[in-house]
């Protein structure tokens, strides 16, 4: 294979293995690719480090020593150094040295792969009038495949990824999910729902509040009521979506903090939170005493944040992704236990 | 008499030509150019040894390894040592008895020769008692007669030193202990590329000896052949040895590898991974399929 195809199939390599577009990254791969051919003195590398590329010719045949899986020990071995700078570094040389001999065993003469042991060489396919000759018109064709690769690996990351995409083919709960894992610390996830909901169907753009599981995960909708998403067979869920497609939305800041409270006023606590400039989202369990006329209205249409136990003399409320109006239902309470508060503020 | 030689037996060693004219290149003019290398000293060390122990040996390899060279040197050596050879060509077993019985003087050229059976009982004994080594290069063309009548031979304590192709594991060749020659080193195969390039006359580079050793592999012939190609301006892709490893196998093996994706979508919980694992199981067997269908080519050296 020519230089220029080992630079293109490392490049890709690089790029789809490690999910990277980054430029200093892919060029790493693609200048590593082309060093197993400093055994030719007419290579690129074999010109600029003619002294060594002549040592290795007098001592090897053409594509033996420096294009094996020993050869690429040794650089895994001396590219150390590298990965104490960046990981990524590391492997995209190994990638690189790696995919810059692998490609010769496609072509007639192949590489012998496994020196020392072995000086016989490895070839794909077997039948060396099915492999390539190295230089021939043929070559144009991989060109083109390997730069059609790069392109797609660019439009895969630049796009959020394989499975990212993939997800967003399946349309399933799972890829909402998967986004809302990977991306909620950083960015608004947004769902865009088609299905049943209890009410009738649903449709629409709507905020990701937070996952119950793995393929169900908690919308806000329009009326700020709690709704939970699953699939098609999820009977609990109040959404069961044919199709919903995880959506990136703007840049979030999150602050989180745990609040303790010693049977102090939750009026207290709320007029804390109303300073706070984003959404808050509530976690955690207070007890509450003195709260014989507590009532809080639940339904089965909707996901509640807040659940009521009564104990012998306390009410225990449960919170689960409750917003700030919730928790002023609660006000003129006293509360004793520990709260978790999820701050989101828009970048 | 020390040895009887049928002349027109041996090939001739084109490894063993004249001194080197020119050198090819600066660095290799450290290199020693030996007339008649052999390049297996310790190969040939062993045989010599076993034969003059009074055991045979048949040499195996491939065509062009070096087979008809070794034996050709080894046989010299032998010669060196006062071991008599009678080397046989691979004829039919008349004209193998025949040139037998002109060479052990047992018939003059106007005598009339009695019937094969025989002449056949006639040079057994002849052998029986002149104490020789019977050394035959190409023994793979040897007919089963001939096969059968030497094995008679050898079962009555006549030493064998053939040469042969790989042969089929059967009579004779089953019975005699076997050497295989491997690959030349690369180091020797320079020196062959070296020594022909100076009795052609022609300069090389490291460069172009580099690449002229791709194409031969361990094999010395092709190495005499890819210079006189260089020569002659042809740069053939084909590669005529049979130093390969089929990678396909360990490239399904990795592709299929990828099925695992499925068992650790479904181990997690994960639907799109899952899925994609299966999709990728599906290409993977189809680029098996797809492999394990394409036309093999022949992995002999000349068919």
């Amino acid at each position: 294979m020519t230089a220029k195809n080992h630079f293109l199939f490392s490049i890709s390599a690089a790029s789809l293995t490690l999910a990277t577009v980054d430029p200093f990254v892919l060029l790493i791969a693609g200048a590593m690719s082309l060093l197993p051919d400093i055994d030719s003195s007419k290579s690129v590398y074999g010109k600029i480090l003619f002294p060594l590329s002549r040592l290795i010719e007098r001592h090897f045949p053409h594509r033996t020593f420096t294009h094996s899986f020993f050869m690429t020990a040794i650089v895994a071995i001396g590219a150390i150094p590298l990965a104490f700078e960046s990981k990524e570094f590391y492997f995209a040389a190994l990638i690189g040295f790696f995919c810059g001999w692998f490609l010769d065993v496609f072509t007639k003469a192949g590489v012998s792969a496994f020196y020392p042991m072995s000086m016989a060489r490895l070839v794909i396919p077997a039948n060396p009038a099915l492999r390539l000759a190295t230089g021939s018109k043929n070559e144009w064709f991989f060109s083109v495949i390997f730069a059609a690769l790069i392109v797609i690996s660019f439009q895969l990351h630049s796009s959020g990824g394989v499975m990212q995409i993939f997800s967003s083919l399946l349309a399933q709960p799972t890829g909402v999910s998967e986004m809302f894992r990977t991306y909620g610390q950083t960015n608004k996830i947004y769902a865009l729902v088609e299905g049943q909901a209890t009410t009738g169907n649903l449709s629409g753009k709507f905020p990701v509040v937070d996952l119950l599981s793995n393929d169900v995960f908690i919308i806000r909708n329009s009326e700020n009521i709690l709704l939970t998403v699953g699939d098609a067979q999820c009977l609990q869920c109040h959404v069961r979506a044919n199709s919903v497609k995880g959506v990136l939305g703007e840049n979030i800041f999150i602050r989180i903090e745990e609040i303790k409270l010693d049977d102090k006023p939750i009026g207290k606590l709320v007029s804390l939170l109303e300073n706070e400039s984003g959404e808050v989202l509530i976690y955690g369990e207070l007890n509450l005493r003195e709260a014989e006329d507590l009532r809080i209205e639940t339904s089965q249409l909707q996901f509640n944040p807040l659940q009521i136990s009564t104990n012998l003399e306390t009410k225990t409320v449960r919170f689960q992704s409750a917003s700030l109006e919730d928790l002023r239902k609660l006000t003129k309470y006293n509360g004793d236990g520990r709260l978790v508060v999820k701050i989101i503020t828009n970048l | 008499m020390d040895s009887i030689t049928n002349s027109s037996t041996l090939p001739e060693n084109s490894g063993g030509g004249s001194v080197a004219k020119k050198s090819f290149i600066e660095s290799e003019k450290t290199m020693n150019f030996q007339t008649n290398s052999c390049y297996r000293e310790k190969e040939k060390k062993l045989i010599v040894e076993t034969l003059l122990g009074g055991h045979s040996i048949l040499l195996v390899g491939k065509a062009g390894i070096g087979t008809s060279t070794l034996l050709k040197f080894a046989a010299e050596e032998l010669k060196a040592n006062g071991a008599r050879i009678i080397k046989i060509a691979p004829n039919s077993i008349k004209q193998i008895l025949i040139s037998l019985a002109f060479q052990l003087n047992l018939y003059a050229e106007d005598d009339k020769l009695p019937t094969s059976p025989r002449l056949q009982r006639e040079v057994t004994a002849a052998l029986q008692n002149y104490k020789s080594i019977i050394v035959i290069d190409e023994a793979n063309r040897l007919t089963v007669p001939v096969r059968a009548w030497l094995e008679e031979l050898h079962e009555g304590g006549q030493i064998l030193f053939l040469a042969s192709k790989p042969a089929m594991a059967r009579d004779l060749f089953l019975k005699l202990p076997r050497m295989e020659l491997k690959p030349l080193d690369y180091e020797f195969i320079r020196k062959v590329i070296a020594k022909t390039a100076a009795e052609l006359e022609i300069e090389l580079t490291p460069a172009d000896v580099a690449n002229l050793q791709e194409r031969c592999g361990g094999n010395p012939m092709l190495a005499r052949r890819v210079v006189r190609e260089h020569q002659i301006g042809l740069k053939p892709n084909q590669h005529d040895h049979t130093e390969w490893i089929n990678g396909t196998p360990f490239l399904v093996a990795v592709l299929l590898c990828l099925t695992m994706i499925r068992f650790i979508g479904r181990g997690i919980g994960d639907t799109n991974l899952y899925i994609l694992g299966g999709m990728l199981a599906v290409a993977a067997s189809l680029v098996r399929l797809f492999m394990f269908s394409l036309p093999k080519g022949s992995s002999k050296l000349g068919g």
